[in-house]
């Protein structure tokens, strides 16, 4: 080379070197700020979703101990009546029976607000009394096994909402006849598999699907530091399978 | 050890990503097949440059075509992380290929070392990268650092840049000398070694499986 080319080469050299310093700087300050992005979506999706877990829960305990409280109190009063008169008698029974029906939904409604039983008996008790709720009002045929209890209540939480969320899905939208669904522990994870026989969706259209189901079953997967796998295809059902860590 | 040595075992420094990719094949997620299937197209290409330089003293002819197979594989590669906007990726792939025959056929002949593509192409391919991280930024919820799709994109834009700039040399023939030439394209090698470094990285990043996620 000759003396005039290598002070141009020693130019070009420090130029490059200076670019790949700015690219390498930038590609720090990217991966530092998006990990502070990640962090303060999360915190608030945390607060968010424990904010809405509490007041619903709240809104269960009120409509279970309040109003049901309230209605047997009405049932019982009417069963006192005397009964001097043929048509109040009939009036009375009548009654009851609209508190009857009126009990029921009311329980039906805590139960998907916050079933009481999650908390008291855990997830497998939970999500066999959502599935026996679910089976005689959709007629969709549910074969399931649940192999695995996590200890941490908040876990069951989300994993019980993540199976309600789905379920609806499945019953509003796939128009499927038959659903596995299990819940087994595999090498220190959870592994939650739901399978339909429904129409399923083409995932490009994805981002024009409007409702909240699937993001909400995908923020609660994201508290729970899990991944989920989704596979879908037209006419083939959904897959969806959630490896949720116990630790 | 001569330069000329030190030049061939910093281009065959893709034979790492190639065996990892070998390795992991089968339980990557499909979706990555292109990137794969590039790195090995580029392993390929080197050790055949490797034979026609000591056979025929010119590898022009393998590289001006391995450069176009190696666009539209990277385009491949963009569409399947993106799976809409299938006529932007037709669109540039006939683009390239405008530019590729007005370089190799009507402007230059294809043995010789033709540098409008290369620059038209590091463009572009800089131009994806920079789009694909900025969609990431926004849309990805877990670490970056570990993610496969911004390790690749990274050191396409890392690269690639490196590529055009240096190409643009071999473009205007400025009458410098071989060994000035050489040297420059040194910088291009040793970008090279960091590149398939890190993209031995990448695919031992490439998930099993494609994980779903919805954007915030």
């Amino acid at each position: 080379m000759y003396p005039n080319e290598t002070r141009i080469y020693h130019a070009i050299l420090t130029g490059v070197g200076v670019l790949l310093i700015f690219m390498a700087i930038s590609i720090i300050t990217i991966i530092r700020y998006h990990r502070k992005k990640t962090a303060f979506e999360r915190k608030r999706m945390k607060a968010d979703i424990n904010g809405l877990e509490k007041e619903r829960k709240r809104i269960a305990t009120d409509l279970h101990d309040d109003f049901g409280a309230s209605l047997s109190a009405i049932k019982l009063r009417l069963q006192c009546l005397e009964p001097d008169n043929e048509s109040n008698i009939v009036l009375a029974q009548q009654c009851q029976i609209y508190i009857d029906e009126a009990m029921n939904k009311l329980r039906h409604i805590s139960f998907n607000i916050m079933p009481q039983i999650l908390h008291r008996n855990g997830l497998t008790a939970a999500l066999n009394e959502l599935i026996d709720m679910l089976i005689p009002a959709t007629g969709v045929k549910v074969n399931y096994s649940f192999e695995a209890e996590p200890n941490d209540i908040e876990k069951r939480v989300h994993i019980y909402r993540i199976v309600q969320e789905i379920m609806n899905n499945i019953i509003r939208h796939s128009k499927a006849t038959i659903v596995i669904l299990t819940i087994k522990r595999m090498k220190e994870k959870i592994l939650l598999h739901i399978h339909d026989n429904g129409i399923g969706f083409d995932k490009k259209f994805l981002s024009k699907i409007k409702g909240e189901g699937l993001r909400n079953i995908t923020a609660r997967v994201e508290l729970l530091n899990a991944k989920m796998y989704l596979e879908t295809e037209m006419d083939k059902g959904v897959d969806y399978l959630i490896e949720i860590p116990e630790q | 050890m001569n330069g000329y040595l030190i030049n061939i075992l910093l281009n065959h420094s893709i034979i790492v990503p190639a065996i990892i990719g070998v390795v992991r094949f089968k339980s990557v997620a499909h979706s990555y097949y292109p990137f794969i299937f590039l790195i090995w197209l580029g392993l390929i290409n080197e050790t055949l440059s490797l034979i026609l330089i000591y056979t025929i003293r010119s590898n022009a002819v393998n590289s001006n075509i391995y450069v176009l197979i190696e666009y539209l594989i990277v385009l491949v590669q963009f569409y399947k992380w993106n799976s809409s906007f299938i006529r932007r990726y037709y669109f540039f792939a006939c683009l390239g290929l405008l530019v590729w025959i007005a370089d190799n056929v009507i402007i230059n002949a294809i043995n010789g070392n033709n540098s409008i593509f290369r620059i038209f192409y590091s463009f572009i391919i800089v131009f994806f990268s920079i789009d694909q991280i900025n969609k990431l930024i926004i849309f990805e919820r877990k670490s970056l650092i570990r993610n496969a799709i911004f390790l690749i994109c990274g050191t396409f834009f890392i690269y690639y840049s490196c590529k055009a700039f240096v190409e643009v040399f071999n473009a205007f023939d400025l009458g410098l000398s071989n060994q000035f030439n050489r040297s420059v394209f040194m910088v291009l090698y040793f970008a090279n070694v960091f590149s398939n470094i890190v993209y031995s990285i990448a695919i031992l990043c490439i998930p099993t499986k494609q994980e779903f996620t919805m954007p915030y």
